[in-house]
């Protein structure tokens, strides 16, 4: 009896991790959300996440990005589209948050502290928009053997976009099925669908209800991924986020300028960096890893 | 290409990035977003070596850093046989969001010296830039007429420029030079200092990512050359060799790490990386650093990423091996974690490809810390990773005992060549003797420095050694293990060096081996047996030697005592050796039934006798097939129980369990089995001895 109560209240974090590829259409603000992750501005203290740590040299890469270009109120640059998957820059985020109670992971409830650890490609986003249109390129097939790798797939989703539903139907059609068609052992994944600039205050006001949310921008991708999920290819969960977050509590304005706007969403950039602090950055990462939603996380 | 051109003329090709573009409305075009392929291409097949240094990032501006006015990037650059000179155009373009990108547009031409051509007909050609409107093919190179150009001078004031210093040359916005000039002054640059570099330069530049890789470098401006200056001054002290394709061998690590499947190529490029020796321990140590093994270590991060790159880092680099048994906290009794298994698995997968040296090279960086005092590492850690079935290092076990022995027969050949000889920690010798030939060593020189100098003292009583103990314990094991006659006669070696007496059981065998009526001898050092008190009573007496009488009195009481104990316990069975020096195999078989057999025989009945034995056997096969099952695919049941019967060399099998003198003879052979493998002898089928057993009837099967 001694020993379980040991085993369950053990004082070091419990270990969850995943590996994970970033996907979705040009513009989406992929590497954004990845630089803001890892950069984590202005932590808020009654946040369950204790600290993100960036492992190696592309982690550092993408705090240089961060201070470099975002914090300057500057646009990151298009991330290039390497020929070979294996050039993606591959980023390994450490992050340590308090555990909460939960009936499918009772160990992480108990335990204090639980790090979650990712191993993320951020892929360029003319794999989404192009690449998947292409069925019979060997590049295509290149990609999706490096998806194979992982086990969760994050599929970020300008929430402004809803105008490309349909687009975005059909390259997440094309990219489930060549996933299935190229895995030969039948792994389940999850795939996480956020929906990115949620400071916009058409998204803002519903950004704590994010699969009602999703399904009402995004009703025909929500759908596939549904019938996905239905013929058992994993699970789905929604999300909402902001990688340079809101300005002001009561009366909250977005921490953006926008430097365009079309039916591809909103180009942006961070209007008071001093005052930077992303929101629902880690809670789809945390599902990825536990297959748990973290319910402080989600409050954003 | 054009086979035969006049030699003043050249054909220069050109590539640029891929992106799919627009007409605005302007005349110019916005980018509609990247290919990942080349375009504008006017070459059948791009040169391999110019791809492979476009992915190695030394034509790339730091991100942010590409400005409207065009950077210009010179390289020359080998692969194989062949040499090109390429010259990288680096615009600003921007797509339909309004972010930026680097585009480039690349010329090349064949050969070393033609840099300033390709410089000369771009000028002549108004400096063309990236532009994803004007479509090139195949067939649109362009021949240039070298002649057609007069030589220009470059600029004097720039020829007066120091040429010394190794780090690149950087220029003020203010010293602005033509291409012309910068090209002459990288040229300058490697002749003077002649290290075998290749020309490198770049122009206009804002920021670079591996500034340290050009010889020149003119600032585009203020801001920039600040930034160019700090990047130069904070250039890693470990920097890529020339000759390694850095980009390949960063893909190979991450590939590995990342993959849940090993692909063997990554292994075959590391495997490629650590034969050529050019490629220092240093920089092997930036590689794995630069994908977090540091921080892993230090910060107690196991993910599977993580430990695969750990892990390969303690076969890439031995001298890590020791952080990486602590690391991954290896207890050689316990069954492994999930993160051991993981580590398990990656080696078994890997280890084939690497050569035997290597992993050795690992296990002969622990042995000295093994030997310290005290030891930094048990005996029993260095057996387990050098045994256990799916370590990467079980295939250099054979490897070490082998390296020990020549470097023992080293150091004895030496000494029975020469006269004393001393070997001080300096590595001086101070003697007039020769210099012992440290450089023929298998084994790291530090283990062996007190052995070479006390080697002529090793049979006096008085010198023992006792930091090699461990040692001695190791190859014990190893012998336990394998079977192997040569780590048997080093352990006893290195007992007799360490205690001055050596285990019954290993004198006994090496007894038999040498087939010597004599004490046996291991590189001339007489082997004394460890000996019982009661033995060394006995010995006395058959040697007739005189004692007093007390201790006779004490004596013949204390064998009384213990003879009547014995009879009482194993009745007529009981036979007792008291020739054991003679040293005849009859004796000496005799002798280990000694003492030992009344110990084995009130366990066996203590054992059998108690109302659980039949149970705690049970449970034990049964965990036993379970284990196997798993860790074996493919293995039944009764293959599993074939194999434990065999090797406890009676029958296990279940049906059977409720008979008394089956449990006597299951008890024995458990006993048996504990016995030679050193485990807690107690007839009981548990704890170390299930997995003992478990790890033999794997071997067996597999």
């Amino acid at each position: 009896m001694y020993n379980i109560i040991k085993k369950y209240t053990k004082p070091e974090a419990l270990a969850k991790n995943a590996v994970v590829r970033v996907i979705g259409d040009r513009g989406s603000g992929k590497t954004a959300y990845m630089a803001s992750l890892a950069r984590w501005p202005n932590a808020d203290t009654t946040s369950p996440v204790q600290s993100v740590i960036p492992i190696g040299e592309a982690g550092e890469d993408l705090i240089t990005k961060a201070q470099n270009i975002l914090e300057q109120g500057l646009q990151l640059e298009q991330t290039a589209m390497q020929h070979d998957a294996i050039n993606v820059q591959d980023y390994t985020l450490k992050i340590t948050l308090k555990g909460q109670f939960s009936w499918k992971n009772p160990q992480v409830g108990i335990s204090q502290l639980v790090d979650i650890s990712i191993s993320c490609k951020d892929y360029s986003g003319e794999f989404f928009s192009d690449l998947l249109q292409q069925s019979s390129s060997l590049q295509l097939r290149n990609y999706l053997e490096d998806c194979l790798q992982a086990t969760g797939i994050m599929l970020l989703v300008d929430g402004n976009s809803n105008r490309k539903d349909l687009e975005y139907t059909n390259s997440i059609d094309k990219f489930v099925t060549g996933l299935d068609r190229t895995d030969r052992d039948l792994n389940s994944r999850r795939i996480a669908l956020v929906l990115t600039k949620c400071e916009q205050p058409e998204l803002w006001v519903n950004h704590h209800n994010s699969s009602f949310l999703a399904h009402a921008r995004f009703p025909q991708l929500c759908q596939r991924l549904k019938t996905w999920q239905q013929m058992g290819g994993g699970q789905v969960d929604y999300f909402t986020a902001s990688a340079f977050g809101m300005l002001g509590n009561r009366y909250p304005e977005p921490n953006v300028t926008i430097i365009s706007r079309d039916r591809g969403g909103i180009s942006a950039v961070i209007k008071d960096p001093k005052r930077w602090r992303p929101f629902g950055l880690v809670a789809p990462i945390y599902w990825l890893c536990t297959g748990d939603r973290h319910k402080e996380l989600d409050k954003g | 290409m054009s086979l035969s051109l006049p030699s003043s003329m050249i054909e220069i090709h050109e590539f640029s990035t891929g992106i799919l573009s627009q007409k605005t409305a302007d005349g110019g075009w916005v980018s509609l977003g990247f290919t990942g392929q080349y375009m504008n291409v006017t070459v059948e097949n791009i040169p391999e070596a110019i791809e492979r240094s476009i992915v190695n990032r030394e034509f790339a501006v730091a991100e942010g850093a590409s400005r409207d006015n065009p950077a210009v990037i010179g390289r020359v650059i080998k692969g194989g046989d062949d040499t090109w000179s390429v010259m990288a155009v680096v615009s600003r373009g921007r797509d339909e969001k309004g972010r930026s990108a680097s585009m480039y547009r690349y010329f090349f031409c064949h050969g070393e010296h033609s840099l300033k051509d390709i410089i000369n007909w771009w000028e002549s050609k108004r400096r063309p830039v990236f532009n994803p409107l004007e479509t090139k093919n195949t067939r649109q190179s362009h021949l240039f007429n070298t002649a057609s150009i007069s030589a220009t001078e470059p600029q004097a004031e720039a020829l007066a420029l120091p040429m010394y210093k190794s780090e690149p040359m950087l220029l003020r916005p203010e010293q602005q030079y033509d291409l012309r000039t910068i090209h002459t002054l990288a040229n300058r640059k490697i002749n003077s200092h002649n290290k075998g570099e290749l020309v490198s330069w770049a122009f206009n530049v804002e920021a670079l990512e591996k500034p340290w890789r050009f010889q020149v470098i003119q600032a585009a401006s203020t801001p920039a050359y600040e930034i160019l200056k700090r990047t130069i001054s904070n250039t890693p002290q470990i920097v890529a060799p020339v000759v390694i394709d850095e980009a390949a061998l960063k893909s190979a690590i991450r590939g590995l790490m990342n993959s849940s499947q090993v692909k063997l190529e990554f292994v075959k490029v590391i495997v490629d990386a650590l034969n050529n020796n050019q490629i220092p321990t240093e920089y092997w140590h930036t590689l794995f650093d630069a994908e977090g093994a540091k921080t892993a270590i230090t910060q107690n991060f196991y993910s599977p990423a993580m430990i695969k790159l750990v892990t390969l880092r303690a076969i890439v680099i031995p001298e890590t091996l020791l952080e990486y048994i602590s690391w991954l906290n290896i207890k050689p009794d316990k069954k492994p974690d999930e993160n051991q298994t993981i580590a398990l698995k990656f080696q078994q997968e890997i280890r084939e490809e690497f050569p035997k040296e290597k992993l050795a090279d690992g296990i002969k960086s622990l042995l000295p810390k093994l030997c310290n005092l005290p030891p930094q590492i048990t005996p029993k850690s260095v057996c387990w990773i050098l045994t256990y079935r799916a370590s990467a290092w079980i295939l250099c076990s054979q490897e070490i005992i082998n390296d020990i022995s020549s470097d023992l027969r080293l150091i004895n050949t030496y000494h029975s060549q020469t006269g004393s000889y001393h070997y001080s920690n300096s590595g001086t010798h101070t003697s007039d003797s020769p210099k012992f030939p440290v450089n023929e060593l298998k084994c790291y020189t530090e283990l062996w420095i007190s052995l070479i100098n006390h080697w002529r003292n090793l049979g006096n009583n008085y010198k023992k050694l006792k930091k090699y103990k461990p040692l001695a314990q190791l190859l014990e094991k190893l012998y336990q293990r394998s079977n192997s006659s040569r780590a048997c006669e080093l352990s006893a070696f290195f007992y007799q060096v360490s205690d001055g007496k050596v285990p019954r059981k290993l004198y006994n065998k090496i007894n038999q081996l040498q087939e010597s009526h004599y004490s046996p001898q291991i590189f001339e050092l007489r082997l004394e047996p460890d000996v019982s008190l009661v033995e060394s009573i006995v010995s006395f007496f058959l040697k007739g030697e005189i004692v007093p009488l007390n201790l006779v009195a004490t004596l013949i009481i204390a064998m009384s005592i213990i003879m009547f104990f014995s009879g009482f316990l194993l009745g007529s069975e009981m036979d007792f050796p008291f020739l054991w020096h003679q040293k005849s195999e009859d004796t000496s078989k005799s002798q280990e039934k000694s003492g030992n057999q009344i110990a084995e025989e009130k366990a066996i009945r203590t054992a059998i006798h108690d109302g659980n034995f039949n149970k705690t056997t049970k449970e034990g096969v049964e965990r036993i097939i379970n284990d196997v099952k798993n860790n074996v695919p493919g293995s039944t049941k009764k293959e599993i129980i074939q194999t434990i019967n065999n090797v406890l060399k009676v029958d296990m099998d279940n049906a059977n369990v409720d008979h008394q003198g089956e449990d006597r003879r299951k008890a024995e052979a458990i006993y048996k089995f504990q016995s030679d493998n050193a485990l807690k002898q107690d007839g009981y089928l548990r704890d170390e001895t299930i997995e003992e057993l478990e790890r033999r009837v794997e071997e067996k099967i597999n």
